[in-house]
């Protein structure tokens, strides 16, 4: 929590000259003080969602890049119907949500291989190996099977599950980047919490 | 032993909210302003200069110039206009001399 309140701040300037639409504007026409601007202020937590959904930091890092160069390259599609840092996030759960795609495929197409006797390269530790770093050491055991318990959820409760407990945004943030309502929101993270209990009942002796 | 098991599971599930944020590699930022910087430069690349766009347009005219020449050049060339048999024996006979 500290690396966040030691972000630098915007003067107040700044702040009022990049409000939304300012930003918005600025985006769209190539300044780049407005992209260092959304990087600086928002790639932490990009970051921080990334991690969330595919539980490996360098391929987290790698989508974080993605993001900034996908918001370049679509900024002109871009309506302003919604916050910036929404836009960001929901582009990084399409990308992180695309890649873990990829990677499925992939991994079947190595189990085939290894079927007909050829290598399987590239696999790599997933959600039940991982050590998220946001966990306490004494909880790491505990965050390794809660990881891995949300990564076999059907992709909308893991979404609103991952986007509100993990990532720690607000119902209506987490609703924003969904395009639901808070309160489809609220039902799917109850029904996550639901099915965790049942996927964690086979887990936990 | 149920029991346990509850409460094993509500500490995994209480565990989310105990979760930390995490705070990325400090060359991450650095990266991705680099490599917004680049594709920021690429769409200043200056836009061709005119002189390209004539030069572009004369080509694609040269080239239909020389599609419409080739398309009429190799068209089946005429015949020449048939003369029956019937018809160079009625010629020949009215024009005895």
């Amino acid at each position: 929590m500290a690396y966040f309140s030691n972000l630098p701040t915007p003067s107040v300037e700044k702040q009022r000259y990049l409000e939304e639409q300012a930003l918005i504007a600025s985006l769209q026409a190539g300044d780049p003080t407005a992209y260092q601007w959304i990087v600086t202020a928002y790639h932490a937590r990009v970051y921080q969602t990334c991690l969330g959904f595919l539980c490996h930091i360098e391929d987290a890092e790698d989508i974080t890049q993605e993001v900034f160069i996908e918001a370049y390259r679509s900024i002109g599609s871009f309506r302003g119907d919604a916050k910036v840092s929404t836009w960001l996030h929901r582009i990084a759960v399409s990308k992180s949500l695309e890649l873990l795609r990829y990677q499925k495929r992939k991994k079947r197409s190595g189990q085939l291989l290894s079927l007909l006797g050829m290598q399987q390269a590239g696999l790599e530790p997933r959600a039940d190996q991982f050590d998220h770093p946001g966990f306490a050491l004494e909880r790491r055991e505990q965050g390794r099977l809660l990881m891995a318990a949300v990564a076999s959820l059907p992709a909308q409760q893991r979404i609103a599950f991952t986007l509100h407990k993990i990532d720690e945004h607000s119902y209506q943030e987490t609703a924003d980047i969904m395009q639901l309502t808070p309160s489809a929101v609220d039902s799917l993270v109850f029904r996550a919490r639901a099915n965790l209990k049942k996927r964690l009942a086979g887990l936990v002796d | 032993m149920k029991d346990i098991q509850a409460k094993k599971i509500a500490e995994i599930l209480a565990s989310a909210d105990a979760l930390t944020q995490v705070a990325p590699a400090p060359s991450l930022e650095g990266r991705i302003q680099s490599r917004l910087a680049v594709a920021l430069q690429g769409q200043k690349r200056p836009a061709p200069a005119i002189g390209f766009r004539w030069q572009m347009a004369a080509a694609v005219l040269l080239l239909l110039v020389n599609t419409a020449t080739l398309i009429y050049l190799l068209q089946p060339a005429a015949q020449p206009d048939q003369v029956s048999v019937a018809d160079y024996w009625s010629f020949t006979e009215d024009n005895q001399f």
